[in-house]
């Protein structure tokens, strides 16, 4: 009797355990993730993406010296000729010699492609999946617009820096374009030319402008219809189509006035500035710390890597009353680790690491403007716009007479270089204008401690082949990484 | 599920209708045990001498026999002596001595016991003994050596860290090739450290499809059974008491360096150098060099009467002289105690018994700062109510206490790497000019944390004065639970069913102080995270032994389990501290951070398995399990593993009987399927979107593409093998040959990075592992009070890839430095896959490396990244093994423990850390560095020095070296006093010993530990200690 009411025990419990193994039993969920069909079932969904984009965009690192696109900003000073790499200082040290990104071997040659193509797969995300999601149509339209206007961004500064300038050869290849989301069954594709990419740009722009015409925004990191404009002059200008330079850069910079003199003095860091058409805000919980854009620019705090310093010659290029000229600051302390260095306070962090990164100011939207009615034969409109800038810069204004269009161009262009240093516009103005970086030994002095100090400044003036810097140089190109190459039998 | 419940209830209801006995004139019964533990013996044979009438004993040891008067019974079982005895009627218990060799080792394997002798599956064991001869702080530390066909590297040296162990070659490229771990019957979900290794009886290593498959889709990588002790039935109160106390350095030797002149002369040609490069002539670059010495390393050691110490002539002037000598990585050396006691207490009435322990562990480490604590504390009791109810729980508790420094990677606060980025030209305390030291208002020292160094140097950084002042903590508290009712439905027929749960509470606790280091710039930093995991296991297994027509035995286990695993944590980070001294993240002002996660893991089984053995001679098993894992998408939710086993036991064959000095042989062999679904994640299918929020609103990028169809890998095992003992066992040895194919491999296959994303997950591609392994031990002397025992093991194996999802896959990436490994068919998965080195320019002193392919002719070249990567050999080992060797001299016991790995490369990245060519400003410098290029020393393999990096000390072969080593990991030698001695003062036992870990060290490279990670790339980590220890073994 006793082993029959066992074996009845034993068989209740397992018709009681093998019923409650459902399907239902497996169910488990990620925490921290949303499936595709829950991402793109509303436009409040893919809102959180095209913002979760742009954080990507901006902060995402895959080491310390590759702090978002940030990364590719700085890049493009130490390439040049106005900010080095101080040596002996982590973060730009290979860049500044021209090694990598050159090197497609690099952490950062693959850092510089990832980063700007995970942004393309998202945006073609948004613009596949949008359409059938709930919300409204002007909802849609908005999600849309952004999506547009991040991926031209992508192409336009893939375009710029992965081959030579249009004037130069457009037909020469550029990077693969993709306009669909990436599937399990999506291949690599092969380089289309710089024309067909810069093509995509336009089409990209032009939906966006349409498709932005009403968008509000409310936080300054988000393309609206001005930062869609001052994009499409930035494309205008690489390919020398100078009207329509002119003309959206005017309409971009519509409503932000240029700072005034007091006001760049203030640090670079807060996107609340009247000038910013663009900016990232940072907040204290999810910003780069130690190895940010500021932990690099910034040279102001007492420890941190500090590694972007500016030429001491292009201190020179000031005249005495630029209120810029007032942010540089000599190191005679000789237990400074920046002793002997100029320092450059234009970028200032905020206390809590929080600095916002700027992405468009209206500066450099006037500064496309007069260059561009500057080719164009226009040079009253030209120094309209420039002289706009220069006053707010507590400088006099020039006057027409005293130039004609070329010199008026090469004055335009020294004030990119004066008012657009460490914004990451220096290298592909370079192979914008087919020129070679000038880098010479410094031979300056500057008083201090009772002597004259011989001010730091380059150590590397030639390729790493020991050549001379020329222009159009491959080494100042960024390359397509190895993984690329490993992987896509397109390419 | 229904089918199943049905094939159950039927089997139940057969066994309760038990047949009725057949009654003759006298009947003898009794139960049969081992000698030495008490256990019963299952399946001993019991013949009627000169008869043809036998029984066999069931699983209780228990037997019955019809026998005529007057006659005598023969209880014979192998591994054990047999006894000749008169039947005597009504009850005649005996017990069996186990022949001393290790076919009568009873080994725990999957949900049971086997005798070593009769196992089809291919186990090893480790036991007590060996475990306890061991001065490691986890068990999984232990088996180094020790295990045929185990691989064991232990990367780190850090107290309470963890060994890697591979077995039987790599089963896997991208989900885990670690094997699971079982602890008293369940899958463990705990920490590996918060094991005693004092409360192990016994740890079993199932490496075959028969051993294993039962485990199924957590099999595939073998699997490691942790048995604790237990008390034994009819024991006397024992108690047990081990204490020892030793102190513990380091194993090998670091890299040696150079001195500060050296330093200063080799800078100032770099300086030099890269003048002469930008086009200076050889009078001003020179010059340049001098003046700008002393300002590029931001020190002079040489105090303010030198202040250009090094003249044009790239020498040091006449005179100067370092006014200190310091060593950063000294400086964080120091003799590590090791402090061990633990206490057991075991014992047992007629139905109960019982072991109770406690342990306590502080293993301090020789690099400060590094240190690990762990109270632990076990009671293990099993009773047998009547003879219808067993029930036992082992209920374990620990608490472990680690502080771990950053202690791997490049980063500047490594506590392991610091003296390779720290110059020994700058001094640890502040110094004024004339090399006196800078003291504060208390007189005392100053830390001298260098922030006028440069950041290549470690500016901001002295780990000494960081120490004491920073945190890097990990608690653990750990409750083991393991408990199991057994109902005997009839003779031979249990039904068991066991609920096992592992909880563990973590807590960490990172702190970096606002006033001195890294901390400096945002006023101080904490994070503090906690998480709970609770793992458990529930099973009910029936379980039915029977024999018919006398020489057939069967054995039948059916069963059901499911396992839950849940974890769940949370996270917090603040910085800027407005006060020294206060570590808590209530002390500091910003919030940075805070997060939390919980993920969910289970699955659900079916498990059968059949054992026959024919009279002792044949036997045969099979087994099969069916597992859902929660892990996969509903429609590859579900996998089947089996194996298949069977084993000829030749010696108990008439025509071996009588060869008297064999004393066994044994041939088996086993075949099946066992998975592996251990992908890492536990989301292995659908397309996902991480969540990553911006400035307050809700944000979300991609993260993985969907597939669908992912399932788990499949492990296809072959196993063939030999045992055999002879001359009265004192030379025995098994031989084995493997074959494991692994199937459906997890690969991440990449994709074009200009598709968004870096890979794929997929089941595409297959790999083999073919092999042998054995071992041999043998009773070398045994004459007049001395015995030398000596043991030798060893395995080869060689790993293939059979097939892949594309031609090749670049493998093996060290963060800044690139790939290191090639996949293609043909080779294995760790195939170092790099630049090759050409040597010198003997010209310019340019690094040269080779490019091009043999065909078209191979060529050299300069730039890093224009050379091409070869294959340059892998980084497995071609044998390995240990040997181990006990001596005993009347109450003397001295054995060793000698672990090898021949063959294989290591690539030494701690060795490029320190090679660079001068772009690197007080950054440590190899004193291979003095061998460098010049005009003078054309033909050298260590390139020009200059400024700017050459990429010279980039991956490439260069760096690749031999990786044979021979470690010798334990030295023991011990005296037992005389028990007439000890009896005296009330003691059973008393042994003093005295022990050594890792005394030697037999590897070519200088400065680098040769336990590295199986991949075989150094990863700046922690070397390996050495422990001297003294201790006593009491018992009462």
């Amino acid at each position: 009797m006793k082993r029959l009411n066992i074996t009845f025990i034993v068989c209740v419990w397992l018709v009681f355990l093998t019923t409650s193994c459902s399907d239902s039993f497996f169910d488990t969920a990620p925490a921290n993730n949303l499936t595709g069909n829950e991402a793109f079932s509303s436009t409040q969904n893919i809102d959180a993406l095209v913002n979760g984009t742009i954080r990507y965009l901006m902060e995402n690192a895959t080491s310390q010296d590759n702090p978002g696109f940030a990364a590719i900003m700085l890049t493009n000073e130490v390439m040049g000729e106005d900010a080095i790499a101080r040596d002996g200082v982590y973060g730009f040290r290979d860049s500044y010699p021209f090694r990598d990104p050159y090197d497609n071997t690099t952490r950062r040659a693959l850092f510089f492609w990832t980063l700007l193509y995970k942004v393309i797969d998202n945006a073609n995300n948004i613009l596949a999946n949008t359409d059938r999601a709930d919300g409204t149509d002007d909802e849609k339209k908005w999600l849309k617009g952004q999506a547009y206007a991040l991926r031209a961004f992508a192409y336009l500064n893939l375009v710029q820096q992965y081959q030579f300038t249009y004037a130069k050869d457009k037909d020469a290849p550029a990077v693969p374009i993709y306009t669909e989301p990436t599937s399990p069954a999506s291949e690599g594709k092969s380089r289309a030319t710089v024309e067909a990419v810069y093509n995509q740009v336009f089409a990209d722009l032009a939906n966006a402008e349409q498709l932005l015409e009403t968008y509000q925004r409310t936080v300054k990191n988000r393309p609206n219809l001005h930062v869609v404009k001052g994009l499409m002059a930035r494309a205008y200008l690489a390919t020398e189509q100078w009207e329509l330079a002119a003309q959206k850069a005017r309409e971009a910079r519509e409503g932000f006035p240029i700072m005034s003199a007091q006001q760049y003095l203030e640090g670079f860091n807060d996107a609340s500035n009247v000038e910013w058409i663009w900016g990232h805000p940072q907040q204290a919980d999810q910003n780069l710390g130690g190895a940010s854009f500021f932990a690099y620019i910034d040279v102001t705090p007492p420890t941190g890597y500090r590694s972007i310093m500016p030429d001491p010659y292009f201190w020179q290029l000031f005249d005495d009353q630029d209120i810029r000229k007032s942010l540089f600051e000599f190191e005679g302390d000789p237990s400074h680790p920046i002793y002997r260095w100029l320092k450059y306070k234009k970028f200032i962090n905020k206390p809590d690491r929080a600095g916002h990164i700027p992405l468009m100011r209206a500066s450099e939207q006037a500064l496309i403007e007069a260059e561009s009615e500057a080719r164009l034969g226009h040079l009253s409109a030209a120094l309209l716009a420039l002289n706009e800038l220069r006053l707010k810069r507590n400088l006099p204004e020039l006057e027409e007479t005293a130039f004609n269009a070329a010199q008026l161009i090469e004055e335009i262009l020294l004030e990119r270089r004066r008012e657009l240093w460490g914004e990451g516009f220096r290298l592909t103005d370079i192979l914008r204008l087919q020129r070679a970086v000038d880098r010479s030994e410094s031979t300056l002095t500057y008083p201090a401690n009772g002597q004259h100090l011989l001010i730091k400044g380059h150590y590397i003036r030639v390729f790493p082949d020991n050549s001379p810097l020329v222009a159009n140089s491959p080494y100042y190109l960024f390359s397509i990484p190895v993984n690329e190459w490993n992987n896509n039998p397109n390419l | 599920m229904k089918p199943l419940i049905f094939i159950l209830s039927c089997l139940i209801g057969l066994i309760v209708n038990p047949t009725a006995g057949l009654a003759r004139q006298e009947t003898v019964q009794g139960q049969v045990r081992d000698a030495n533990t008490n256990e019963p013996l299952a399946g001993v044979n019991i013949v009627v001498k000169g008869t043809e009438t036998t029984t066999t004993t069931n699983s209780d040891g228990r037997y019955t026999i019809h026998v005529a008067a007057n006659t005598t019974l023969v209880f014979s079982y192998i591994g054990y002596e047999s006894r000749e005895l008169p039947a005597t009627t009504g009850t005649l218990d005996v017990s069996l001595n186990p022949v001393n060799s290790a076919l009568s080792e009873v080994v725990v394997v999957a949900y049971g016991t086997a005798t070593k002798a009769t196992y089809t599956g291919s186990a090893s064991v480790v036991s007590a003994t060996e475990i306890n001869k061991q001065q490691v702080s986890s068990v999984s530390r232990t088996l180094q050596g020790l295990v045929p066909g185990l691989q064991s590297v232990a990367s780190a040296g850090q107290p309470g860290s963890d060994a890697e162990i591979r077995l039987r070659g790599i089963g896997s490229v991208n989900a885990s090739s670690a094997p699971l771990y079982v602890v008293d019957g369940a899958p463990y979900a705990g920490d590996i450290n918060a094991i005693n290794p004092a409360d192990i009886q016994s740890i079993s290593v199932l490496k075959d499809a028969a051993a294993s498959a039962l485990y199924g889709s957590r099999g595939a990588n073998g699997v490691i059974i942790i048995t604790t002790k237990q008390g034994n039935f009819d024991a006397n109160p024992t108690v047990t008491l081990n204490a020892n106390s030793g102190i513990s350095n380091r194993a090998v030797e670091d890299y040696s360096k150079l001195s500060t002149q050296h330093y200063f002369e080799l800078q100032w040609e770099a300086l030099r150098n890269n003048q002469l490069d930008q086009g200076k002539t050889p009078e001003e670059a020179a010059q340049y060099a001098s003046n700008e010495l002393v300002n590029t390393l931001k020190i002079n050691p040489f105090g303010p009467s030198y202040p250009n110490p090094v003249g044009s002539n790239g020498r040091l002037l006449a005179g100067a002289t370092p006014l200190w000598n310091d060593d950063w990585a000294e400086s964080l050396a120091r003799n590590g105690m090791r402090n061990q006691i633990d206490l057991g207490i075991s014992g047992g009435g007629n139905s109960s018994r019982y072991f109770v322990s406690g342990g306590y562990l502080r293993d301090q480490g020789f690099i400060i700062g590094s240190q690990f604590t762990r109270l632990s504390a076990r009671v293990n009791y099993n009773t047998k109510v009547n003879r219808w109810f067993e029930t036992g729980v082992n209920i374990s508790a620990s608490t472990t206490n680690q502080d771990a420094p950053p202690q791997s990677d490049s980063n500047t606060g490594n506590y392991a790497n610091i003296g390779r980025l720290i110059a020994n030209i700058y001094p640890l305390y502040e110094r004024n000019p004339d090399g006196s030291y800078k003291l504060d208002h208390n007189g005392n020292r100053i830390y001298d944390f260098g922030n006028y160094r440069p950041s290549t140097a470690s500016a901001g950084t002295n780990l000494l004065g960081q120490a004491y002042l920073n945190k890097h903590n990990n608690k653990r508290d750990l409750i083991t639970f393991r408990g199991h009712v057994q109902l005997n439905l009839v003779p031979g027929l249990h039904f068991k069913s066991s609920i096992n749960a592992d909880y563990t509470n973590a807590l960490n606790h990172s702190y970096t102080n606002p006033d001195f280091g890294s901390g400096v710039a945002n006023r101080g930093s904490v994070t503090k995270s906690a998480s709970r995991a609770l793992g458990y296991t529930f099973n009910n297994l029936l379980d039915y032994t029977f024999d018919f027509a006398e020489r057939h035995h069967v054995n039948i286990l059916a069963g059901q389990e499911i396992y839950v695993y849940n974890v769940s944590s949370l996270s917090g980070g603040r910085s800027n501290f407005g006060f020294s001294g206060k570590q808590e993240p209530a002390a500091a002002s910003l919030i940075t951070a805070f997060t939390g996660l919980s993920d969910n893991y289970k699955l659900a089984s079916f498990l059968g398995k059949l054992e026959y053995n024919y009279d002792q001679r044949y036997f045969f098993s099979a087994s099969f399990r069916r597992d859902g894992s929660s892990r996969f998408s509903p429609e590859s939710r579900w996998g089947d593993f089996w194996s298949l086993g069977a084993s000829w036991n030749a010696k108990s064959e008439a025509f071996l009987a009588d060869v008297s000095w064999l004393d066994n042989l044994t041939i088996r062999t086993s075949y099946g399927a066992q998975g592996n679904d251990n992908l890492g994640g536990y989301y292995a299918y659908q397309d996902l979107y991480s969540i990553y929020n911006s400035l307050g609103q809700a944000g979300l990028i991609t993260a993985r593409l969907p597939t669908p169809g992912l399932k788990w890998e499949t492990n296809l095992n072959f196993n063939a093998a030999l045992d055999f003992a002879i001359l009265n066992n004192r030379l025995s040895g098994t031989f084995e040959v493997y074959k494991r194919s692994s199937k459906d491999l997890l690969f991440s296959r990449p994709l074009a990075p200009s598709l968004g994303f870096g890979e794929i997950d997929d089941n595409i591609g297959s790999l083999q592992n073919t092999g042998f392994e054995g071992q041999l031990q043998g009773v070398l002397v045994n004459a007049s009070g001395f015995r030398w025992n000596l043991g030798v093991n060893f395995a080869h194996f060689t790993n293939k890839i059979t097939e892949l999802p594309q031609n090749e896959i670049i493998s093996g990436n060290v963060g800044q430095l690139g790939s290191t490994k090639k996949l293609v068919v043909g080779s294995s998965v760790y195939d170092f896959y790099i630049r090759e080195w050409a040597g010198v320019d003997p010209e310019n002193g340019k690094p040269l490396w080779y490019k091009g392919d043999a065909s078209s002719g191979r060529s050299t070249t300069s730039v890093f990244a224009d050379a091409d990567q070869y294959f340059q050999g892998s980084s497995l080992p071609d044998f390995y093994g240990g040997v181990t060797s006990t001596f005993t001299y009347k109450r003397f016991e001295l054995s060793a423990l000698l672990a090898y790995s021949l063959g294989g490369k290591i690539l030494d990245l701690d060795r490029v850390m320190l090679s660079h060519n001068g772009e690197n400003f007080g950054r440590t410098w190899s004193s291979d560095m003095l061998n460098r290029w010049t005009p003078d020393n054309p033909n050298t393999d260590i390139p020009r020095l200059t400024t700017v990096t050459t990429g010279w000390n980039g991956i490439s072969s260069r760096f690749l070296y031999d990786a044979s080593y021979a470690r010798l990991r334990n030295v023991n030698l011990a005296y037992t006093f005389p028990s007439s001695w000890t009896s005296r003062i009330g003691l059973q036992h008393l042994r003093v010993y005295g022990r050594g870990e890792n005394l030697l060290t037999f590897f070519g490279p200088d400065g680098l530990d040769p336990e590295q990670a199986v991949d075989g790339v150094t990863f700046y980590r922690y070397p390996a200690q050495k422990t001297f220890t003294f201790g006593m073994d009491i018992s009462f």
